[in-house]
């Protein structure tokens, strides 16, 4: 009955209004805006680590309900956005690449075992926002600072300044952006989750019962 | 999630209206964005005005034209950036590779030329960039007095110098003073840069 009562109240407009905010975040959470450089803005769109974590994450959350397909061809289209959206939104929240992303796109891919295992999709999204609040504290708060702070200088002959820029990419090989591309990537965001808004499930909708 | 659909759920999936023109024009707006994107994964383009002369170059409209915009736009671009780049190695690679946007930019330029005018316009500006360029290259290749020049780089500054002085109609001005250059450049390349 459940799945019925799924299928049923995923109507078109509303699969048209879902992919219209996945491809829109898709969109604007791919546009950079190089700090340096001739390129007024770059389309850099999702590699195979984000696009892995889309993926994993999309079968959690349709695991737990907090995002829904319903059926026939729409069910396709759906997971191709859901999955471009959700990928997109891990290329905007890890940070550039190095041992600090690695360690972060584990520790994602890890949590998404969290989300599958709460008892209910209430839980389960706000773990997804757990997740995407850390992810987003490492990359715009912890690694700017990382990169003004780990800096020394060129002493004559002896060159301590590039030896630092050299250790630093280890760890992340950092690439400032314009402001602006800030607020385009929390648009881009903004999307995402309004997608998960407007195809929520009402509590009433289970067999007339919450959760 | 998986499994195929009961009779009851496809019957009421089917009761579903017709799509009114509202919602036909946002299945276009739909494929209006994923086109958009995939255009934006395909051709990776920077810059808006980027966009519109590549689009002149390709479609063969205005060539001449849209090869020396581009190119202003590039050589503009590599100078702002080489007065504000940190010396470090990734900027200056930023700066080149602009740098050699620009010089293909000019050349196809050249190609499309008609007549003496056009051809001298480009060559000009061709000059201008090649200028830069081994300047570029020749600070980075000189160190201070004790440590040892960087031969390989200050031999692409001079290949780079006699690219530009082999252009035949640039000012009497322009050539002196990459004339000069090479001089420079010539000195620095010594065993010692105190010889």
């Amino acid at each position: 009955m459940a799945d019925l009562v799924t299928t049923v109240s995923l109507s078109r407009p509303t699969v048209l209004g879902v992919c219209l905010l996945l491809a829109l975040a898709t969109l604007l959470g791919g546009l950079d805006l190089p700090a340096h450089g001739y390129a007024a803005f770059q389309f850099t769109p999702f590699g195979l680590v984000a696009g892995l974590l889309g993926i994993v994450y999309v079968f959690a959350l349709s695991n737990r309900e907090v995002i829904r397909f319903g059926t026939g061809w729409y069910r396709g289209l759906l997971i191709v956005y859901w999955v471009a959206g959700t990928a997109t939104a891990f290329r905007i929240l890890l940070p550039p690449p190095g041992l600090v992303q690695v360690a972060l796109a584990v520790t994602a891919a890890l949590a998404a075992a969290i989300i599958v295992s709460r008892p209910n999709r209430e839980s389960a999204g706000v773990w997804l926002g757990i997740v995407a609040v850390t992810l987003a504290v490492m990359k715009f708060a912890l690694v700017p600072l990382f990169e003004v702070r780990s800096g020394l200088p060129d002493w004559g002959p002896l060159q301590f300044g590039q030896t630092a820029d050299a250790l630093r990419d280890l760890f992340v090989a950092y690439t400032p952006q314009r402001p602006a591309a800030q607020a385009i990537h929390f648009g881009a965001l903004a999307c995402y989750t309004a997608a998960l808004w407007i195809q929520w499930k009402p509590p009433s909708s289970i067999d007339g019962t919450a959760g | 999630m998986g499994g195929s659909p009961d009779p009851v759920t496809e019957n009421l999936m089917d009761t579903d209206p017709s799509p009114n023109p509202i919602e036909w024009a946002g299945w276009a707006l739909l494929a209006l964005l994923t086109a958009t994107i995939l255009a934006l994964v395909i051709f990776r383009p920077t810059d808006p005005s980027a966009i519109v002369n590549e689009i002149r170059l390709r479609a063969g409209f205005d060539r001449y034209q849209a090869a020396m915009n581009e190119g202003d736009r590039l050589f503009s671009h590599a100078t702002a950036e080489a007065r504000l780049a940190v010396r470090t190695d990734d900027d200056r690679s930023t700066e080149f590779a602009m740098l050699a946007e620009a010089e293909k930019r000019f050349l196809i330029a050249r190609r499309e030329a008609e007549g003496f005018g056009e051809d001298q316009r480009a060559q000009i500006r061709l000059l201008d960039v090649y200028y830069a360029w081994a300047r570029a290259l020749y600070l980075d290749g000189t160190n201070e007095w004790y440590r040892r020049n960087d031969r390989a780089v200050l031999e692409n500054a001079r290949e780079v110098a006699e690219r530009g002085l082999a252009l035949p109609n640039i000012t009497g001005g322009q050539r002196g003073r990459m004339t000069e250059l090479k001089t420079r450049i010539d000195r620095a390349i010594t065993p010692w840069p105190i010889l």
